[in-house]
């Protein structure tokens, strides 16, 4: 064996060897193959890893490009927004530069209509000066600087009533307090201020004085009196044509009635029978003579007591009279006219004669006029009742109702009535009813118009029933406080 | 038959000439001393030489109107202060200057007539009666 068997052996145990080596490989193979298997887990386990970081990655660059898109978009937003802001911006601001511009404009026109205004103000033709409610100047134009003789600038703030003097026709100053601008701001109410016929009168620094005519209103603001104000008018020029004017009326009823004095004079001389007898014709023709001079003589009597009252010159005076026992007197007077129409009189008088204050001057004219109309316009027979009394308050008197207590005289007659259509205008200027002017040719017109008016300015009033053909009832009431006087608003020459 | 104590003077001033010789001629003929003058001036001259015991007075006239007249003859002497003056006019007696001459002379005989309402015999009358009046005064 050694080498045979040796040899196998050897063989053999080459075989085992190599066997074995096979073995070896194959184990290694196997190793080697496992290693390659878990290399290959461990890659899919990478791989697999990398796919989920992968697709981590993709979200997020998913994300961030949703990021990046929004920030985007919001930066376009931003952007739009920024634009869109920056046009609105000029718009608002080109509107306000606008409004400004229109503001500036408007302000400019009202600072030329401001200084129109006060232009306007500055240059008015009259004098016109503004107070506060104290009654201090606020405003004073050029014509009442000039008119004064002051300066705005030096009269500012102060009272007016400080600075220049008013006062009267006579030459008595005026109390601040009956100053027509302190009138105004005590009562709120647009003062009466004196007119043409006796103004009021301004005295410059140089004591020169002129007349003036004033308006003076009171500045009210929501129902308050803010202030004053006070716009006059140098009136020297009106009141010389006044005083013209009434020298007129004055000189012409001196020139109308001297030549109607004259004739009345010398026909009485004649008819006293002193220059010898007449022939009935003679006679009747001088008499004819007289009465037409009488009328002419009321006629310019009435014409002027008409443009005496028109004049405001009508001056009422009164006394403590009887008007009771005024009204029998001028009966007693009337006596022969009514007697030779053959009327009947009667008189009712209330036993205890009231006393009251009237001009009887103006109540004689008055009653007169009346009666004499009862008796020129009643037919022959007819009668006339002429009654006083006291009417108190609240009667009804001619379908008046009295409101407050008078002293009434009331002329009734049974004559021809005043129509209807004739009843308004009866106290008319000039205005004579037909029927009257039918049957008594002579009237002038005038006095029932001046009795009303005289009447009108003494607080006293008239008023009258009538009917056609059966009579008028004419009333005349007095108050039983007195009438009114007045003070005489002008001068006469002469 | 005894004739009557010396007549009274009357003085008329006046300057409508017809006015004036009526005035004249009615009074002569009721037994007066009668003197005329046209105006103010004239008439208180004679007032003052004649010492007349009443004037009767116009009052517009020229040269010096009568109530400058009265004024002036009120303040001259007595006898101006006390003689009566009848102011005659055809002014009204509402006419202020009238009204303040007769109430502001009160103590002074002064009587106002407007001419164009009086009739000759009631101003004849008139000028009696105050006459008369001064009469017992006396």
């Amino acid at each position: 064996m050694h080498t045979n068997k040796n040899g196998i052996i050897e063989l053999k145990n080459k075989l085992a060897i190599t066997a074995k080596g096979k073995e070896d490989v194959r184990r290694k193979l196997a190793i080697v193959a496992r290693e390659k298997e878990d290399t290959r887990r461990k890659l899919e386990i990478t791989a697999k890893q990398l796919a989920v970081t992968a697709k981590e990655l993709a979200a997020t660059a998913k994300e961030k490009e949703d990021v990046r898109r929004k920030l985007v978009v919001t930066a376009k937003a931003l952007a739009v927004y920024t634009t869109g802001l920056e046009v609105k911006d000029i718009k608002r601001t080109a509107e306000l530069v606008e409004r400004v511009k229109e503001l500036e404009s408007l302000n400019k026109e009202m600072d030329t209509a401001r200084a129109k205004e006060r232009a306007i103000l500055l240059s008015m033709g009259d004098g016109l000066f503004a107070t506060d409610e104290k009654g201090n100047i606020i405003f004073i134009n050029k014509k009442a600087e000039k008119l004064l003789g002051i300066q705005s600038e030096k009269v500012m703030g102060k009272a007016f009533s400080e600075i220049v003097q008013k006062e009267d026709e006579k030459g008595i100053p005026i109390p601040p307090e009956k100053r027509p601008i302190n009138v105004a701001l005590e009562t709120g109410t647009v003062p009466v201020t004196p007119t043409v016929t006796a103004p009021y009168y301004y005295v410059r620094k140089n004591k020169t004085r002129f007349p003036v005519a004033i308006t003076v209103t009171p500045i009210m603001l929501e129902k308050k009196i803010i202030g004053a104000i006070e716009v006059f008018r140098d009136i020297t020029q009106e009141k010389a044509t006044d005083r013209a004017k009434s020298e007129f009326i004055s000189v012409a009823s001196h020139q109308l009635k001297t030549p109607a004095t004259a004739i009345k004079l010398l026909s009485e001389r004649l008819l006293g029978g002193k220059m010898g007898k007449f022939t009935k014709k003679q006679q009747e023709y001088f008499e004819d003579i007289r009465s037409s001079n009488e009328r002419m003589i009321e006629l310019v009597n009435a014409l002027l007591r008409v443009s005496r009252l028109e004049l405001g010159a009508y001056v009422i005076r009164v006394q403590e009279k009887d008007p009771c026992a005024i009204v029998d007197d001028i009966l007693t007077e009337s006596k022969y006219m009514i007697a030779k129409k053959r009327l009947k009189l009667k008189l009712v008088s209330q036993k205890n004669h009231p006393m009251l204050s009237l001009d009887e001057h103006m109540f004689r004219m008055v009653i007169n006029n009346l009666v004499t109309n009862a008796v020129n316009y009643t037919k022959e027979g007819g009668e006339i009742r002429v009654n006083c009394k006291v009417a108190k308050k609240g009667e009804v008197l001619g379908k008046k109702l009295l409101d407050k207590d008078y002293f009434v005289v009331t002329v009734a007659d049974t004559g021809y009535g005043i129509p209807l259509a004739a009843q308004g205008k009866i106290f008319t200027k000039f205005f004579r009813a037909d029927n009257a002017r039918a049957k008594h040719t002579d009237g002038t017109g005038l006095g029932l118009y001046i009795v009303k008016s005289t009447l009108g300015y003494s607080g006293g009033q008239i008023w009258f029933t009538s009917r056609e053909n059966k009579g008028s009832i004419f009333y005349v009431a007095i108050p039983m406080a007195g009438m009114k006087a007045t003070t005489p608003k002008k001068e006469s020459i002469g | 038959m005894i004739k009557e104590k010396k007549s009274r003077i009357i003085l008329i001033v006046e300057d409508e000439a017809i006015i004036s010789k009526t005035y004249a001629e009615e009074l002569r003929y009721e037994g007066f001393t009668v003197f005329t003058a046209e105006n103010g001036k004239e008439g208180l001259k004679l007032a003052l030489a004649k010492t007349p015991d009443l004037i009767l007075l116009d009052i517009l006239m020229p040269v010096m109107d009568g109530l400058t007249m009265m004024d002036k003859l009120r303040k001259k002497n007595a006898y101006g202060k006390k003689v009566p003056v009848v102011l005659l006019s055809n002014l009204s007696s509402s006419e202020e200057k009238i009204m303040k001459t007769i109430t502001n002379t009160k103590n002074e005989p002064t009587s106002y007539f407007v001419k164009s309402d009086w009739d000759l015999d009631d101003v004849v009358k008139k000028i009696k009666e105050l006459l008369s009046k001064g009469e017992t005064k006396k």
